[in-house]
């Protein structure tokens, strides 16, 4: 096991140093540490590389003309360091604490910590675990080169397509990764939830194939709001909040969607709305607390919807 | 000690060397420290490095380093002198964590982060991977305070908008952790007030103090993640196929029979209020098998919200 530790650092040393692409023979002969038949050396040669490049060791093959038909390896300087980053002290200990503390659940933290510096002692915990998707490392890949990429994605209704995108950012909300880019096929912005792209179907096209838009912000490209997920027209709704909920809907919509007051300290709040079944689980949540009161054909959809859930041999409401 | 992967200590290797090159001389206890190693393994590994190097390897052409007691020194001319380059995943991680600290930093910190952050993104491109953690200032001077406690395992008075009982009441918790479920941070703590485990919604804490007061021991929550309410009932439910994926983002899911056009699971249950909205928002197509007395309670409570609007208007 030692051994082959020595083996890989003189290995990747040796690649990092040349200047020109070497042959399995070249390398053979400078490390003296590969078997001497061809065929167990070059075994253990692909195994060494594949291990290289799984540990992010960037080995660059090039094809040799002298041996015609042989492989030449180098490592790319530039591919293998990380540019100088300059941090201060203070910086690199807020990056690394910010990374401890919200790290991202696969072992992309840990392996960036190594890289920055490595763990602290003690004291240090995780408040929340972010999400990953198996795709996300593609799709950084291509939003950093500007790539166009394409993926089969199952959209919420659970139907699938080819997609054609332009990414322009991601953003984890709510606990999932969504990428947000100019779709190719709708000719539009779309958001798409990334672990909804099928597996190893994400192709990446070539580098600078878009430009990203200059004001774009992918913060500010989505809603956060579940209710205004839909595609269709934006309706607003008056919603009646008992006293009970009141200080809660206010807080969480903001007394500039206040519209009424009333002495019984319930209120009336504006809601704007496109996407149903999130409204209805927003509206349920209250309770008997809330109530549509605008547009009538929504009050009457809801009323529908209640009276589907009751059994039509109880009598409904008491109040009637 | 167990013997690791030759890849896992080749990654880690190439962590130290560079870190080594910009720290000078430092001890065996400070790497193992940082770089989750016994003392033994980073003798042993910085040992093995010493003896590699460039062709021929004679002794000018080896890696420069000395470990003498406790301490280790080392000098690097060209290689391994600057850090390895983030994988996308590494690179993910930086921005992500980073972003999603901006919301919950504090002073300083935040500068330091800002400008690291800004640092990142001009030596690794302009790559646009937000984070939202869904709190605001108010919610997140809530969350650190109470990170504050439970990492220092002392007490928080909160004033707490209950969402099913229809007052603020005031209460002194023992927080022992925070969670984030569809969007929505929880604390988990022993309530004084309800002298039990509680969960607490954080958006709903209208004001929190620190109490200098140690927590008392406590016997743990039975849940062991922590994330639900110690009272917290399990319950039995049927739903079709095509509800699967909601079902398995609910609480605590757990599916029993994941096969076929209806299926079953179990989920658990902190306030029955919770479940009958629950019930009403999928419209019937879920229906509780246990326990038995909640076997009507979507219709329960869906006649519950149809009174309000068949009543006669004021």
């Amino acid at each position: 096991m030692s051994e082959r530790l020595e083996r890989l650092t003189n290995l990747v040393a040796l690649l990092l140093d040349t200047k020109v692409p070497l042959t399995l023979e070249n390398i053979a002969s400078e490390l003296g540490m590969y078997p001497a038949d061809s065929e167990n050396r070059r075994a253990s040669f692909e195994r060494d590389k594949k291990l290289l490049r799984d540990e992010g060791v960037p080995i660059t093959v090039v094809p040799m003309s002298n041996p015609v038909g042989t492989s030449g390896y180098i490592i790319n300087a530039t591919d293998f360091y990380l540019p100088q980053l300059n941090l201060t002290d203070s910086e690199e200990i807020a990056l690394r604490l910010a990374i401890v503390n919200l790290p991202v659940s696969d072992d992309g933290s840990d392996g960036a910590l190594l890289k920055l510096g490595g763990r602290f002692s003690a004291g240090q915990s995780a408040i929340y675990e972010l999400p990953v998707a198996p795709s996300l490392p593609d799709v950084y890949q291509a939003t950093k080169n500007r790539s166009t990429i394409t993926f089969t994605y199952t959209d919420r209704l659970g139907s699938s397509a080819k997609r054609t995108v332009d990414p322009y950012g991601a953003i984890c909300r709510r606990g999932f990764w969504y990428l947000v880019g100019h779709c190719r096929d709708r000719q539009a912005l779309r958001t798409f939830r990334i672990d909804r792209i099928a597996e190893r179907s994400l192709s990446i096209g070539a580098s600078n194939s878009f430009e990203r838009p200059t004001d774009f912000n992918v913060a500010n490209a989505i809603t956060d709001d579940p209710k205004l997920l839909g595609r269709g027209e934006v309706t607003l709704t008056n919603v009646l909040i008992g006293p009970a909920r009141a200080w809660l809907v206010e807080q969480e919509l903001g007394s500039e969607s206040v519209v009424d007051r009333r002495s019984d300290g319930s209120i009336v709040v504006s809601v704007p709305m496109n996407h149903r079944p999130a409204f209805r689980a927003w509206l349920f949540g209250f309770g008997e607390h809330a109530e549509v009161l605008s547009p009538p054909d929504l009050r009457h959809e809801i009323v529908e919807w209640l009276s589907k859930m009751a059994s039509p041999n109880q009598h409904l409401g008491t109040t009637q | 000690m167990t013997a690791m992967p030759a890849g896992q200590r080749l990654r880690r290797l190439l962590a130290i060397l560079p870190w080594l090159a910009e720290a000078g001389d430092v001890s065996v206890a400070e790497i193992a420290d940082r770089f989750g190693m016994t003392p033994a393994q980073v003798v042993s590994d910085l040992e093995l490095a010493a003896c590699c190097g460039l062709p021929p390897y004679s002794p000018d052409e080896l890696f420069e380093i000395i470990v003498d007691d406790d301490l280790v020194s080392a000098r690097f001319s060209r290689l391994f002198h600057r850090r390895q380059a983030f994988s996308n995943s590494e690179a993910i991680a930086v921005l992500a964590s980073g972003n999603a600290m901006l919301a919950l930093g504090e002073g300083d910190q935040l500068t330091d982060l800002a400008s690291a952050l800004a640092k990142v993104s001009a030596a690794l491109g302009d790559v646009d991977f937000g984070v939202d953690l869904g709190v605001d200032a108010d919610q997140a001077r809530a969350l650190n305070l109470i990170r504050d406690a439970v990492d220092r395992r002392v007490c928080v008075h909160i004033d707490y908008q209950s969402a099913w009982r229809d007052d603020v009441s005031r209460r002194v918790i023992e927080p022992t952790g925070l969670t984030m479920t569809d969007g929505k941070w929880y604390v988990s703590a022993w309530c004084r007030s309800s002298v039990g485990w509680r969960t607490f919604r954080i958006d709903r804490i209208m004001n929190a103090e620190l109490v200098e007061e140690q927590q008392p021991r406590r016997e743990a929550r039975s849940d062991t993640d922590g994330k639900h309410d110690g009272s917290a009932i399990t319950a039995v439910i049927s739903f079709p196929a095509h509800l699967s994926e909601a079902i398995s983002h609910m609480n605590g899911a757990g599916i029993l029979d994941g096969a076929g056009s209806t299926r079953t699971a179990t989920i658990e249950v902190t306030n029955t209020e919770w479940l009958g909205a629950m019930l009403c928002r999928f419209g019937g197509e879920i229906n509780v098998i246990e326990p038995t007395e909640w076997v009507d309670m979507g219709l329960q409570t869906a006649i519950r919200m149809l009174a309000r609007y068949l009543r006669p208007t004021p």
